[in-house]
């Protein structure tokens, strides 16, 4: 075993396994021979791990040119594993790497600049003197800056090839990925040639473009202080950086949250005078609601199967329409009259596509979706598939079905698909979880029904994949890491069911398996992880059978609980996972754990804000994101899990078994519209012009509402 | 109030009296004993409706937070309905560490030998509970219909603020969220109605039951040749029992509430 000082804490190397001690020497986390009971990130290989343990030993001998021979099989190594850090996050090899170097004693510094100067020097001439610097491409230059900045960081010209790796990396568009580089070199770098009140604004202005909005706040701070009046070039000019950062800091955004809200009208909706409709459409009548419910009842679901038919459809709308997607069928209603303008298939569909998609562990809530792309006229529905195509797998002797979610673009006026995941090439991944919808490109998450050029065979490997919403072909695969399906009350096998979300440049992959990763989407990498202890599981389905005994709960099924949520608010990433008792608040610039707390399991995120984040399950609690306090807290009767609020300012509408909540998010009260509808669970809520519309299980009804 | 008269109720339990009894022995008293029954009815002047309000949370901070604006709401919403005589009323605070369903049953699956489950404690929750009573006074003045409509508004006002109402309230409030199904299903009535003044419709019962056993004991004096004195002494006896088991001048059904006493009275026989 090895103990190597660094800046990030005390590196223990023990075999394959790192550890990290903290100042107080408590162990923060053991990566290696842990039991796997939730999601698993791609960790670096045992060769890897290997060279960087002998690296560490020579070091600490101070026989430097044995340590810096084993550096090559790490710096060369093509591998994109991520390396254990404290209280669970997992952070790229590289950065990891870096980290270490910078580390050394200065005399490991000295040696490593005896040993690699000459090179560093000469790559670094190659480069300034290329005459054409766009040969090959920006991605390349990023890429081959990234190779020598990696390798070279502490030589002496390691400050310049930095600065390039920033400046390519800025105009590539990987803003963070570039004020990571200035930070660095102004962090760790020893031995600073370069004016550091220049690097200062750089990172500034790019920690602005990637909205990290703390580490801007306190750069320009600094800058203020210790560098007043300074200008920097940009293009031909000198601007004064003091009221360049001012204007930048004038675009901080807004929270939000991982499920869309409708936020069309900044003014709060006040109720209906009276509970008689405008309209009414019935989706499912007094007979077809029964024969859902006897269909869910016969699948051997027991108490739970109702569930699934008191959950209404997901639903997008425009100014003209209503759209929803239930079951994988999709359907418009005229915003206007409340007449069924098209469908994809007939109502008489749903209790077959109802007892497929309980065969496949199917969540109505979390296994389907639609999205919106109004400028193009086009929707997107996301749901089980119904195709015979899925794959029955053998995992040491569980067999685990492969649900398979599918993907279909139809116009908003009705008609055949445009296309559908089950033609454009998308036929060989399972889609699962909630897509996100990002200009023309949809990022989803799969896992791969066959092997993958470039990954493992590990079918239970999830992906995230960016699709060309034009087309629905693939645009890349990312992997992300190892899940672990769960058991529902049926002794199923059942995925977990990831949530995206898009703030900056990142997509944060809660992967609804005790693990949240964070794609730069620009880069197209995994910046880094973070992995917590799962929620008790009644059982694994993939659990080796000699598994110690693990803390494990019988499930019983909760029709209050809400899915995975996220949020994202100044003071971090939020994440709270199904059936977790526990919410997390993540510092996503630091990439640190600021604090976690214990919350009604059955609730979920519904809304965040500067100082406050609000879950709602059985009650709407409201807590205090710097004290953790819970500031107040009110009940709300009727809400479950099938629930979808809207947030308009500091007003939350929410549309329960009971009617219609108005929840003041300032202080927690309440008023309540019954509404028309009384047979339904509740649902989903959306202002479209001037009219209220409730989806629920049963119909869609809109009110009107009173004049502003 | 309103008064009915008694009668037509009457039970014939009529002691035989052994020659010589009229002068008393040893072992019969002397004149003559009869039982009467007396019933007096009225309209309800008191609605109770039994509720729990309850946090809980597995911080006992949030558990009281959660309990204190619950509480808050409800009692705003309740009081904000200006309802004349409405009052809430408190039976007192529990602080509860609620049975967890799911612990409940990985002891059975331990118990029945399924192997690798652990019965540790994994969550904890605390429970503060209030049981509280709503209570309606002047029911007797407001028509049946406007009656019904006030304790409906009062329920729907309570449950929309999270207020859990009925007898079983304070179980479902500890219970998981099919067991409260459960309970909710098998428990009685949540409303009960009393009356305002038992006292006062029992002495018009005893009257009743006094005049009977008057009439009775006339008629026996008559058949017996005898003439009827004075009371020389009343017991009381139990009255039949509802096999509701309510109270005395309370019900579960909204109606006319009845009082019944049965008088056991012995009557002197003038020579």
């Amino acid at each position: 075993m090895v103990a190597i000082p660094s800046t990030f804490g005390q590196l223990i190397v023990n075999g394959g396994n790192f550890i990290v001690l903290n100042a107080n020497g408590q162990a923060m986390i053991d990566m290696g021979g842990a039991t796997a009971t939730g999601f698993t990130v791609r960790k670096v290989s045992a060769p890897i791990a290997d060279a960087m343990e002998e690296f560490a030993r020579y070091s600490e001998k101070g026989e430097w040119e044995k340590a810096f021979a084993t550096l090559p099989s790490v710096t060369d190594s093509p591998t994109s594993g991520l390396v254990a850090g404290a209280d669970g996050f997992y952070m790229p090899l590289r950065t990891r790497f870096r980290q270490l170097l910078a580390g050394v004693s200065p005399a490991g510094r000295e040696a490593y600049r005896i040993f690699n100067d000459a090179q560093a020097a000469q790559a670094l001439s190659e480069l300034e003197n290329a005459t054409d610097p766009d040969s090959g491409g920006v991605a390349n230059e990023v890429a081959r800056l990234q190779e020598l900045f990696d390798k070279y960081f502490i030589t002496t010209v390691g400050d310049r090839i930095g600065d390039r790796l920033g400046d390519a990396k800025y105009e590539a568009g990987d803003f963070a990925g570039a004020a990571e580089v200035w930070e660095s070199i102004l962090t760790d770098f020893p031995d600073l040639t370069l004016p550091a009140q220049r690097l200062h604004a750089k990172r500034a202005i790019a920690l602005a473009r990637a909205r990290r909005w703390d580490d801007f706040k306190v750069e320009q701070a600094y800058i203020r202080d210790k560098f007043p009046g300074m200008t920097t070039r940009l293009g031909t000019k000198d601007v004064p950086v003091g009221p360049l950062l001012e204007e930048m800091a004038t675009s901080m955004p807004a929270a939000g949250t991982a499920r869309p809200v409708d936020g069309s009208g900044p003014l709060p909706i006040r109720f209906p005078t009276s509970d008689t409709p405008l309209w009414q459409c019935i989706v499912t009548d007094d007979q077809l609601q029964a024969e859902l419910d006897r269909t869910a009842r016969l699948t051997g679901l027991g108490n739970s199967a109702n569930l699934l038919t008191m959950v209404g459809p997901q639903v997008a709308a425009d100014d003209e329409r209503i759209y929803l997607n239930w079951f994988g069928i999709g359907m418009a209603i005229d915003a206007q009259t409340g007449k069924m303008l098209w469908r994809t298939g007939p109502f008489s569909d749903l209790t077959s596509k109802l007892q497929t998609a309980v065969s496949m562990g199917f969540d109505p809530v979390e296994d389907q979706a639609i999205l919106l792309l109004p400028e193009k006229g086009r929707l997107i529905l996301v749901g089980p598939s119904q195709s015979t195509r899925s794959v029955v797998q053998a995992n040491g002797g569980v067999v685990v079905r492969a649900g398979s979610g599918q993907m279909a673009m139809y116009p908003t006026t009705g008609g055949k698909a445009v296309w559908s995941s089950e033609t454009t090439g998308l036929t060989t991944w399972s889609l699962i979880g909630t897509p996100l919808l990002d200009g023309d490109t949809i990022y989803i998450a799969a896992r791969s029904l066959v092997p993958v050029a470039g990954s493992s065979s590990n079918t239970m490997e999830m992906n995230l994949l960016a699709v060309d919403a034009n087309n629905g072909r693939l645009l890349w695969p990312l992997p992300l890491g190892t899940m672990t399906s769960q058991l529902n009350n049926r002794g199923q096998a059942v995925m977990p069911k990831p949530m995206l979300l898009r703030a900056g440049e990142m997509i944060y992959v809660q992967t609804g398996n005790s693990a949240v990763v964070a794609v730069n989407a620009q880069a197209r990498r995994v910046e880094w992880a973070y992995c917590f202890a799962p929620p008790a599981q009644q059982g694994q389905a993939n659990q080796p059978a000699n598994a110690p005994v693990v803390r494990a709960v019988y499930q019983q099924v909760d029709p209050l609980q809400f899915p995975s949520s996220m949020a994202i608010s100044p003071a971090g990433l939020l994440v709270k996972d199904r059936s977790s008792a526990t919410l997390h608040l993540i510092d996503v610039d630091h990439r640190s754990l600021k604090w976690t707390r214990p919350v009604d399991s059955s609730s979920a995120i519904a809304a965040a804000d500067e100082t406050s984040v609000y879950l709602l399950g059985r009650q709407l609690d409201c807590i205090d994101l710097g004290t953790k306090d819970l500031r107040w807290s009110s009940k709300t009767p009727g809400v479950f899990g099938g629930t979808d609020p809207l947030v308009i300012g500091s007003r939350m509408y929410v549309f329960g078994a009971r009617g219609i909540y108005d929840l003041d998010l300032t202080s927690g009260q309440a008023k309540i519209f019954y509404g028309w509808e009384r047979d339904s669970f509740g649902g989903t809520i959306r202002r479209v012009g001037d009219k209220l519309i409730c989806i629920s299980n049963r119909s869609v009804t809109a009110y009107p509402l009173p004049a502003q | 109030m309103r008064l009915s008269s008694a009668g037509g109720m009457i039970l014939m339990q009529i002691l035989f009296l052994a020659p010589g009894a009229l002068a008393g022995t040893d072992d019969m008293p002397a004149g003559i004993t009869v039982v009467g029954q007396g019933i007096a009815s009225a309209r309800p002047g008191i609605v109770e409706i039994p509720a729990t309000v309850t946090g809980d949370g597995e911080l006992a901070a949030d558990a009281s937070i959660r309990y204190r604006d619950a509480r808050r709401r409800v009692v705003e919403a309740i009081e904000g309905l200006k309802i004349e005589g409405l009052s809430i009323e408190s039976s007192g605070v529990t602080v509860t560490q609620p049975q967890d369903p799911a612990m409940q049953q990985m002891r059975l699956a331990a118990a029945a030998g399924v192997a690798n489950v652990s019965t540790d404690p994994v969550r904890q929750k605390v429970a503060v509970t209030e049981q509280l009573r709503l209570v309606l006074k002047g029911a007797d003045k407001m028509e049946t219909q406007k009656l019904l409509e006030t304790l409906l508004k009062v329920l729907d006002v309570g449950r929309d603020n999270g207020l859990q109402v009925g007898a079983g309230a304070e179980l479902q409030a500890a219970a998981g969220p099919s067991q409260g199904v459960m309970i909710q299903s098998i428990q009685p009535s949540i409303v009960t109605y009393r009356l305002a003044d038992v006292a006062g419709v029992r002495d018009q019962a005893y009257r009743s039951a006094v005049e009977d056993a008057r009439t009775r004991a006339a008629r026996l004096a008559e058949a017996s040749g005898l003439k009827l004195g004075r009371v020389m002494a009343i017991r009381e006896q139990p009255a039949a029992t509802d096999v509701r088991a309510e109270g005395e001048g309370e019900s579960s059904l909204l109606g006319q509430i009845s009082v019944r006493v049965k008088l056991s009275v012995q009557f002197e026989i003038v020579r």
